[in-house]
């Protein structure tokens, strides 16, 4: 499952259309497509804009795997069966929501964001660190991409890196190191931090 | 040159990036660009050039080149269908615009490009 259509969710959502195996994506987000959207995520034209994002991603990519859904992720909502949940969202309350449910259902999910030139990506699993672990009880809302801007280009990267660590998750799950990958887009670099292996003791 | 109603909310989120800021979003839209490449990499990079405001054109080729006027390219090979070729290919591209950038705002290449902002 993919949480928000919107400038990682959508490259992101045409990229798990290369896994043949893949029998659902689920692509949740709220929010309707705006003019301002359209650099960062070129698969909406101007027609779309007022239409619900997922609705129209799902229709931009035409592949009957992709469903919509188009209510917010947050404390209520009722979640479907899934194996790993991508967060493509820009803000913490839906972090922690994806990961209250990955951990409720034993899985693990992918934290992915972008400003500016930088990215970070790091796949959490229940037992590892958790956000907490990473970015501390009370996460700072930081700079969103709608007051500090974004590159798309770094949007696109971030979104390969979260599916190179699904891919990786998928590949060789037993043996897994926590790593936080950052992403330097004036550089086109990519580099990670190894998480220390100690247990999470915020309950993941 | 200048930027009516719809292309500064358009284009509001990259001009917030300092390196960037709106001479630069006059420079990207004054700027033609060429991608050289395989399926599906040619038609993600022009997708993601041609939002960003440039002038792209395109021919396929077996290797990614893109050119950015006539002053900046970067090529890569062998891009891998899968999250690290995405990946790869956001941060080239990135890289590319950010050096672009670097040269056209320190004037390197004013002249190389006749559609400057003002001129
Ligand atoms: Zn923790």
């Amino acid at each position: 499952m993919v949480v928000g259509a919107g400038a990682i969710g959508s490259p992101l959502v045409r990229g798990l259309l290369w896994w043949p195996h893949l029998e659902r994506i689920w692509v949740a987000d709220n929010d309707r497509v705006e003019r301002s959207n359209l650099p960062r995520q070129p698969w909406y034209r101007v027609a779309d804009i007022g239409r619900e994002k997922s609705r129209a991603l799902a229709e931009a990519v035409g592949d009957d795997r992709v469903r919509p859904i188009t209510v917010a992720v947050d404390h209520d909502f009722t979640w479907p069966p899934v194996s790993l949940i991508f967060d493509a969202t820009d803000n913490w309350p839906a972090r922690a929501a994806i990961q209250r449910e990955a951990w409720r259902q034993q899985i693990p999910w992918i934290f992915a964001s972008a400003v500016r030139w930088e990215g970070q990506v790091a796949l959490l699993r229940p037992g590892g660190p958790c956000l907490e672990c990473l970015f501390g009880a009370h996460p700072t809302e930081g700079l969103r991409c709608f007051e500090a801007g974004v590159v798309s280009t770094v949007t696109l990267a971030v979104a390969g890196q979260a599916l190179a660590v699904a891919e990786a998750w998928e590949s060789r799950g037993h043996q897994w190191e926590d790593r936080l990958y950052l992403l330097d887009g004036r550089e086109g670099r990519v580099w990670w931090v190894r998480l220390p292996p100690k247990e999470c003791p915020h309950g993941s | 040159m200048d930027l009516d109603r719809d292309q500064m909310d358009l284009y509001s989120r990259q001009m917030l990036v300092d390196e960037i800021g709106f001479d630069g979003q006059l420079f990207i839209l004054a700027t033609p660009v060429h991608v050289f490449g395989p399926d599906p990499w040619r038609g993600w990079a022009t997708q993601y050039l041609a939002a960003a405001g440039f002038s792209v054109s395109e021919t396929p080729h077996e290797h990614v080149k893109v050119l950015i006027g006539d002053a900046a390219s970067w090529e890569v090979t062998n891009l891998p269908q899968r999250g690290e070729g995405l990946r790869d290919l956001g941060l080239g591209l990135s890289k590319l615009l950010a050096e672009w950038m670097r040269q056209v705002k320190g004037g390197d290449i004013r002249n190389a490009n006749s559609l400057g902002p003002g001129e």
